[in-house]
């Protein structure tokens, strides 16, 4: 058969590229001939599909009773064709079927009304439960399985046949009714002789070439158009509607007679993402994207390979912010409630458009603040949770304390000062500072200063047992521990309690190593206290060979603490539990 | 392997050969060498022997024994040796990003130095392992110590049997002069003075410097990868500079049941561990997933459960579910 008036477009469903090739072609070769377009959308939907797309850039989706849908957004290549086809005013003709029926029809409609009523995906699924019979109906029994993107989706289609192999669909019988019903129609229009332009899906495209070539056509019936409705699709979902990334699909329509260039967007998207994050980190995000398209078998990242670039080289803040200009698409509406039937829809070749999910912490604002302010690392690759512990262990903690107060040889240390509400007499001195402060908060008090009469140590008790879990306490004192959790029962290895300390507990706990109890509890009270007032049966040697100067600690046997206080200290239970917030209310 | 003469702040002299079979011995031509420190470094013929049975192929590649540097021999390490495949079972992703990472398409396009954060048994040694297998280049392995020293990291100096000085160098350094490809494997263990020695090997100026002989400054060879293992707990101390650098940071998270009862049948092999066995198993590590006498556990345990619940069962069979409870027990309970 003589083809040489057909022009085969393949595309990859939702592709800018494969749109803007259908685009560059008509209006490099045709602007001044005559053709006609033959593109692979069901006979029938003329009207309805004409409709949706003179409200382009409003994207939307023509759904049927049996949950198939045609996504009527820029860069799908048939629905570029039907553009092109408004614009230049040449034949157009939708080739392909609703339902190309084969054998019994009121089959099919039972099959069209159980698909309807449960959702074409389970009845597929699962269609002996149905009482269909898919063999009956397709010809082959129809494989569920999700679908397969092919390789290289961004070449374009003279491309992808050098360095790709299209293979065909599984052949079911009702793949092969649609490509022997579309090959039948595009004959008719090739006899006629004009110039045919065939915009084809890339997975029908050869089997449609290879009917094209058959002499004996099977008969079939195409007069089961089903009813469709047109949904408009709101920004939050266009995701669903396609793999295409929806600010490349706004990049499309902006510019949909020039340039396309998707390395720029996709640069476009990292830099408009940027906040604070450094270029070198910007540049690696990009260039990782790339590679993780590579070893996906793409040219070019999409939404979720994008988000996975910026948070495994920046972080999660960095991600969420992509992810949101990766699904801008302006001319969407804000307003209008979600497209019943528009979650999970199949396309004509029953293929779904497959999602992954990334799971993404954005930080808080305030919290990069705190960080900064205490000068440690954000993000924080750590958590917490707050408890209630048994009454017995905190009065005990209160008797503790009074005792090894007692031992304390750093108490009253020259610390400074601290500020008090001038009562009577100056103590130390008027505190201009807080006066001051006090004046700008319109709080007219005078502050004095008073000296500070709590110990320069750290109290370190170390009951030399394994741990599994830091915890930190800061009710009755502040302080920071080891221990081994067993259920709801906290067995301390160590704690280090800390009468006096300028930052909260929560910021040092995550110093801790419940490794290394011991010597981590050292090197966290260290830093945050001058001296140490240390309870351990390790000895002196410990603490030589980690090289603390002598005159910073004081150590004494456990047996020094009484054992009542001792051992009543050791463990506690918890009897509240997940607290996301404090219970003090502080 | 192609001879590499490398022509930077002194002269070396590469033993290295390529037709030489493993094992064998041979003599090798002295490389020309073009040197702004003259000439008084260069020997006479050199020999080599070349490691064999390493991992990727190491053995065609050819890892030489020594290179010479001003007269110094220097002593380079032995990759890792594996009798098998190591195979990466699920999480695919995971896979993905580090083999992403790696990936240089050209000389300007520097492959990255990816960190694999995660909790202890989760695979992240055995994730490295298998992606570098993938190169088919040389893999070496270092474990990190906190009293580590610059100088472990590069070229230490060791003393023979004969009262000699040796320079030792570690497998950081062999792999980075051999293009082959090293797991700094919990590198957070390291304290903080050994960063600055590795800093500019993770920039663009890929180079290593070792401090015991001045002037020796390796340049990364192309295919030189690294790889950083840490767990959670341990993060959080290391500097910033060194932070900065280790990018992507692929995190591993216990995978679902699914697939670890894909990593137990391949740890748990057929016909010594049955398949009525490891799915006895399965059911076990599910209830223990629930209940809350058991912590949480990693592959890495679900498959020391399985063996020793075998074991147990060797010892006293006849009560299979004592021997799961008891294995379960013994390896994952508070208690």
């Amino acid at each position: 058969m003589n083809i040489s008036n057909l022009h085969l477009l393949t595309y990859v469903p939702g592709v800018a590229e494969h749109a803007r090739e259908v685009n560059r072609y008509i209006r490099s070769r045709f602007s001044r001939k005559n053709f006609i377009f033959a593109i692979d959308l069901p006979s029938g939907f003329e009207e309805t599909v004409l409709s949706a797309v003179k409200k382009l850039p409003v994207v939307s989706i023509i759904l049927d009773i049996t949950g198939r849908g045609i996504p009527v957004i820029p860069t799908h290549a048939p629905i570029e064709a039907v553009r092109l086809y408004l614009e230049s005013g040449m034949d157009m003709h939708f080739v392909d079927s609703s339902l190309p029926v084969r054998g019994d029809i009121g089959e099919w409609y039972r099959f069209v009304d159980i698909a309807r009523n449960i959702g074409l995906e389970r009845v597929l699924g699962d269609p002996k439960f149905y009482g269909i019979s898919l063999s009956a109906l397709f010809g082959s029994q129809y494989e569920g399985e999700g679908q397969k993107i092919p390789s290289f989706i961004h070449l374009s289609s003279m491309y992808r046949e050098r360095v790709h192999a299209i293979s065909p669909l599984e052949m079911t019988e009702y793949i092969d009714s649609r490509n022997r019903l579309m090959a039948k129609r595009v004959k008719k229009l090739i006899d006629s002789g004009e110039e045919i332009v065939f915009v084809c899906n890339e997975r029908n495209a050869l089997s449609v070439l290879r009917y094209l070539e058959e002499k004996e056509q099977v008969p079939f019936d195409d007069r089961l158009i089903l009813p469709t409705i047109t949904c408009r699709v709101p920004g939050r979902s266009i995701h669903k509607l396609t793999q295409e990334i929806p600010y490349v699909m706004y990049a499309y329509e902006m510019a949909r007679n020039g340039e396309f260039d998707r390395f720029s967007i996709l640069k476009d998207i990292f830099l408009k993402a940027r906040t604070i994050e450094l270029p070198a980190d910007i540049e690696a995000s990009i260039r990782y994207s790339m590679k993780l398209a590579m070893t996906e078998g793409q040219l070019f990242p999409d939404t979720y390979l994008l988000a996975v670039a910026a948070r495994s080289i920046v972080d999660d803040s960095y991600a969420k912010r992509i992810l949101d200009i990766s699904l801008y698409y302006p001319f969407a509406d804000a307003g209008i409630h979600e497209c019943p039937g528009l979650e999970g829809y199949l396309d004509y070749n029953l293929q779904r458009v497959s999602h992954r999910t990334i799971c993404l912490k954005p930080e808080d604002p305030e919290q990069r603040a705190f960080a900064k302010k205490k000068g440690m690392k954000f993000p924080f690759i750590f958590g917490y949770y707050r408890w209630v512990r048994n009454g017995a262990h905190i009065e005990t903690e209160k008797r503790l304390l009074s005792f090894i107060r007692s031992l304390d040889p750093f108490r009253d240390g020259r610390v400074g000062h601290r500020p008090r509400k001038f009562v009577s007499g100056l103590e130390w001195g008027i505190d201009a500072r807080n006066t001051l402060r006090g004046r700008i908060n319109r709080d007219d008090a005078l502050y004095v200063r008073r000296k500070r009469r709590t110990s320069v140590a750290a109290y370190i008790i170390d009951y030399g047992k394994r741990a599994n879990t830091k915890f930190f306490i800061d009710r009755i004192i502040k302080g920071i521990g080891t221990a081994w959790v067993e259920g709801k029962t906290y067995t301390i290895s160590t704690v280090v309690l800390f009468p006096w300390l300028e930052c909260e507990v929560t910021d040092i706990f995550i110093g801790l190593d419940t490794n290394e109890p011991f010597p981590s509890s050292l090197s966290v009270a260290l830093e945050y206290a001058k001296k140490l007032l240390i309870f351990s049966d390790r000895g002196e040697n410990v603490l030589c060979s980690l090289g603390i100067p002598r005159n910073k600690y004081r150590i004494y046997p456990l047996r020094e603490i009484p054992s009542s206080l001792l051992e009543g200290y050791q463990s506690f239970t918890i009897v509240k539990d997940n607290l996301k917030y404090n219970p003090l209310g502080d | 392997m192609e001879n590499r003469h490398i022509f930077m702040d002194g002269n070396i002299i590469i033993r290295d050969s390529t037709p030489v079979r493993s094992g064998q011995e041979s003599n090798i031509q002295e490389p020309s060498l073009v040197s702004s420190f003259g000439e008084e470094g260069i020997k006479g013929s050199l020999k080599a022997t070349i490691f064999s049975d390493t991992m990727g192929n190491a053995g065609d590649t050819g890892i030489p024994e020594t290179l010479e540097y001003k007269g110094k021999i220097i002593h380079l390490c032995t990759p890792v040796t594996l009798k098998e495949k190591v195979h990466w079972r699920g999480q695919t992703e995971v896979y993905r990003k580090l083999l992403a990472a790696w990936i240089s398409h050209s000389p300007q396009d520097l492959p990255m130095n990816p960190l694999l954060l995660g909790p202890s048994g989760i695979g992240k040694t055995t994730l490295a392992m298998a992606v570098a297998q993938s190169f088919s280049r040389p893999v070496f392995m270092m474990n990190c110590q906190g009293d580590m020293e610059p100088n472990d990291l590069t070229v230490n100096l060791s003393i023979d049997s004969e009262k000699n000085i040796q320079y030792v160098a570690s497998p950081l350094f062999t792999a980075v002069y051999t293009g082959g490809i090293i797991i700094l494997d919990e590198f957070t263990r390291l304290p903080p003075h050994a960063y600055a020695s590795i800093a500019p090997l993770l920039d663009h100026r890929r180079y290593l410097e070792a401090s015991i002989l001045p002037g020796l400054r390796i340049p990364a060879h192309p295919e030189f990868r690294i790889v950083f293992t840490s767990n959670y707990d341990s993060y959080s101390g290391i500097p910033d500079y060194i932070e900065s650098r280790l990018k992507p940071r692929i995190i591993l998270e216990n995978p679902p049941m699914a697939e670890l009862k894909s990593i137990i049948d391949a740890n748990l092999p057929s016909p010594y561990y049955s398949r009525e066995f490891k799915e006895k198993l399965v059911e076990y590590l599910e209830i223990a997933k629930k209940s809350s006498k058991y912590r949480e556990f990693s592959p890495r345990d679900a498959i020391l459960i399985g063996r020793l619940a075998h074991r147990l069962d060797k010892i006293g069979p006849g009560d299979d579910e004592g021997n799961f409870i008891a294995a379960l027990n013994m390896t994952i309970s508070y208690v």
